[in-house]
């Protein structure tokens, strides 16, 4: 579990959106951290097929967590939209040893591919896309919070765009809005195993504000896990 | 209690007097599913564990015997810095009933012994000793943790020419192991068979080394039921205490020294808001028992009482002390009330011996963020060192706490602690900052050179990996542990987090 000091020893970060992943890693690997897992869907066959991660991003992000200190890592892909294979993936990344800290990227704005524009909100392919983004979250957050309730503890950072849905196609939206009130209440109901679900919701950009880059993003989530209550983090958008 | 006022057998708990556990009417998981979010004191997050309170031996062995998966691991009252007493995913059980009440089942006044029952806590055995003339000269920090909680984390209180460990008082005591065999363990006896057989036959089990093993063992190597303990007579619940102000460390070091080899008890409080040569003033305490010519009349009258308050801040307490400034200021101007020259007061046992009893009154004095604390224990003669963890701490911009030093002159027979005389310092730190985590763990680097070891019962971030370099005695731990322990039933957060 999280020690005392907010430091998790074992950490999984799970989901396509790649950029994210080294600014995680150099955030939260520590010294104490013994072990990190990265899940990511990639479609090795047809790699333009999928809003899956690409193998060479997939290999730059590798070779970043072994430079920040990350001797004990583990990759380990699956098939985008195959949700009993990410489920697999999952249980044995557990089975290995307890995992403190998961961290989403799927569902967030980072990782979310534009799924077409507001003019043609209802083109198959980007329904498509949703589905499979919204499918492969939802199973996501449900195995995490399992596996963790089972060792009975655990943080589970869940990235989503609820809060700017004014400016997202229709498919896309209703798969965000979605994602966010799932983990909303997931973590309403998985608490009580010693679970603990953080949502960071992105919202509107002010005129004042700059959008959150992905290294405030970061230390945003390493103060909500500090913080006994704090269970959104917000993100401003670009 | 009325026979307790005669030499009574000293004698293991009884054993089942309600008949087959877990009937309808006298279940031992507690609330309807039994999980329950279990923290440590002045954590902000927990574990869920399925919690179990056994109320006699056979349903304690039930529990233990049952355990699977996860693993169990005994818990007193809660009153744990650490991750020593949680077990998520696991089971936690807790001794209530013929396992705590009374306190104490036996008392021999011409061997001056006390049976006491684990699952009692310090307060309850003190309550129920001192209103007889006796009193246990060793102790912990807070009265609410129970003395099975006290042995497993070896706990320190004030120690003078008495060693304050929890352990130092206890000629043997009697546990159920995971096999559901109960044992006898005796201080310094070794080759004892144990005292109940096993279904399993009997273990070939060096008593002394379960003794070692047990005490500082973090509730690993078994359940602790009763211990047969030294008692000493007294004539009063008050403390004759002393107290002069030091201005340097050194000065501090000196002081404690000379007040533990002269008055049983001694302990150092530190001013942690001095910087550079003043680095390390404090208060310096020794005590000793008070006679009765020494109280005023007025309290004459109720002498042995036990009087569990302690002067305490206001009910409310503002969140703004924890501010690194503002707790600056306060930590400075305490030093500037404490003498000069040395003065003489009267204290209730619990206002000298359970300082933790303040915190855990006040979580607000321990902020949003917890309080870690790092207990650490090093060889006299690196006393110096102090100054420079303070110096690093401060530094980071974390709030300070109580900072206090205690020395031990005598030798421990626990595996898990240390066993030299040393000096003993804790520092409570509220509020911690991210760059705490790097300066503890530089410090730790620092004390495995030194020799020194973190305490382990109120730890909760030390690497797993320095364990085998700080605890010499760690693979005798662990073959221990693996022999008494074949189904590996015996786990917590902590075993799991230091692979112990």
């Amino acid at each position: 579990m999280i020690d005392s000091m907010g430091n998790a020893r074992s950490l999984i970060i799970i989901g396509t959106q790649l950029n994210l992943t080294p600014v995680l890693i150099s955030k939260f690997i520590r010294a104490s951290t013994s072990r990190v897992v990265l899940i990511t869907a990639v479609d090795e066959t047809n790699p333009a097929a999928h809003p899956g991660a690409q193998l060479q991003d997939l290999d730059a992000v590798v070779a970043h967590a072994r430079g920040q200190g990350a001797t004990n890592l583990e990759v380990r892909k699956y098939q985008p939209g195959n949700v009993a294979e990410l489920e697999q993936q999952i249980s044995e990344a557990f089975a290995v040893g307890d995992i403190d800290l998961a961290i989403t990227t799927t569902t967030s704005q980072y990782a979310a591919p534009r799924l077409g524009s507001r003019e043609a909100p209802f083109d198959s392919l980007s329904i498509a896309k949703a589905t499979q983004t919204f499918t492969e979250g939802l199973v996501m957050l449900r195995q995490l919070a399992n596996c963790m309730a089972s060792q009975g503890s655990g943080h589970l950072v869940a990235l989503t765009d609820a809060e700017t849905l004014d400016d997202h196609p229709i498919a896309e939206a209703a798969s965000t809005v979605g994602i966010d009130s799932y983990a909303q209440s997931l973590g309403e109901t998985a608490k009580s195993h010693g679970v603990r679900v953080i949502r960071a919701r992105a919202s509107r950009v002010g005129l004042m504000q700059k959008p959150t880059s992905p290294q405030d993003l970061a230390i945003a989530i390493s103060e909500a896990l500090l913080k006994k209550r704090k269970n959104t983090v917000k993100v401003i958008a670009d | 209690m009325g026979n307790l006022d005669t030499n009574t057998p000293i004698d293991a708990p009884t054993e089942a007097t309600t008949g087959s556990a877990a009937t309808p009417t006298n279940k031992i998981v507690d609330l309807r599913d039994g999980v329950r979010v279990l923290r440590s004191w002045g954590q902000p997050s927990g574990t869920a564990a399925k919690v179990y309170k056994a109320r006699d031996l056979d349903q304690l062995r039930e529990v233990v015997t049952s355990s699977t998966g996860r693993g169990l691991i005994p818990r007193g009252h809660g009153h744990s810095l650490g991750d020593a007493a949680r077990c998520g995913g696991g089971s936690v059980v807790t001794l209530k009933r013929s396992l705590a009440n009374p306190a104490v089942t036996g008392l021999n006044w011409e061997t001056q012994r006390a049976t006491v029952r684990l699952g009692a806590t310090i307060a309850q055995i003190n309550e129920e000793l001192l209103v007889r003339g006796w009193f246990i000269p060793t102790g912990s920090t807070t009265s609410q943790s129970t003395f099975a909680s006290a042995l497993s984390t070896n706990a320190l209180g004030p120690g003078g020419t008495v060693d304050g460990h929890a352990h130092s008082s206890v000629q043997s005591l009697v546990a159920m192991t995971s096999n559901g065999e109960v044992v006898t363990w005796e201080r310094d006896r070794h080759k004892s068979q144990p005292s109940v057989g096993t279904q399993d036959g009997p273990i070939d089990i060096d008593s002394g080394s379960g003794f070692s093993a047990f005490i500082g063992g973090l509730g690993l190597v078994g359940v602790g039921l009763s211990a047969e303990v030294a008692i000493e007579p007294v004539t009063t619940s008050w403390m004759v205490v002393e107290s002069v102000r030091s201005t340097s460390l050194a000065e501090t070091l000196q002081l404690l020294e000379m007040a533990s080899t002269t008055s049983p008890y001694a302990t150092a409080l530190i001013d942690p808001s001095a910087t550079g040569l003043k680095t390390g003033r404090g208060l310096v305490r020794s005590a000793r028992h008070a006679e009765i010519e020494d109280l005023p009349d007025n309290r004459q009258a109720e002498a042995l009482k036990y009087d569990e308050r302690i002067p305490s801040p206001p009910k409310s307490v503002s969140s703004r002390l924890l501010d690194p400034r503002i707790a600056h200021r306060v930590h400075k101007l305490r030093y500037y009330t404490w003498p000069t020259t040395p003065i003489v007061d009267l204290q209730p046992i619990a206002e000298f011996f359970h300082l933790d009893d303040v915190t855990g009154k006040y979580p607000s004095l321990v902020g949003p963020l917890g309080m870690v604390r790092y207990a650490f224990s090093i060889p006299q003669a690196s006393g110096p060192h102090i100054a420079s963890v303070l110096d690093a701490i401060r530094e980071t911009g974390s709030t300070f706490g109580r900072v206090s030093i205690n020395q031990t002159n005598s030798f421990s027979p626990t595996m898990l602690g240390h066993s030299r005389p040393c000096l003993s310092v804790t520092i409570d730190v509220a509020n911690p900052t991210l760059a705490l985590t790097d300066v503890l763990n530089e410090c730790d680097q620092e004390l495995v050179a030194l020799g020194g070891q973190v305490a382990l019962d109120s730890d909760s971030r030390l690497d797993a990996a320095l364990v085998s370099e700080m605890f010499e005695k760690i693979t005798q731990w662990r073959e221990f542990k693996a022999q008494i322990d074949t189904h590996q039933r015996l786990a917590s957060d902590l075993s799991r987090r230091l692979a112990l």
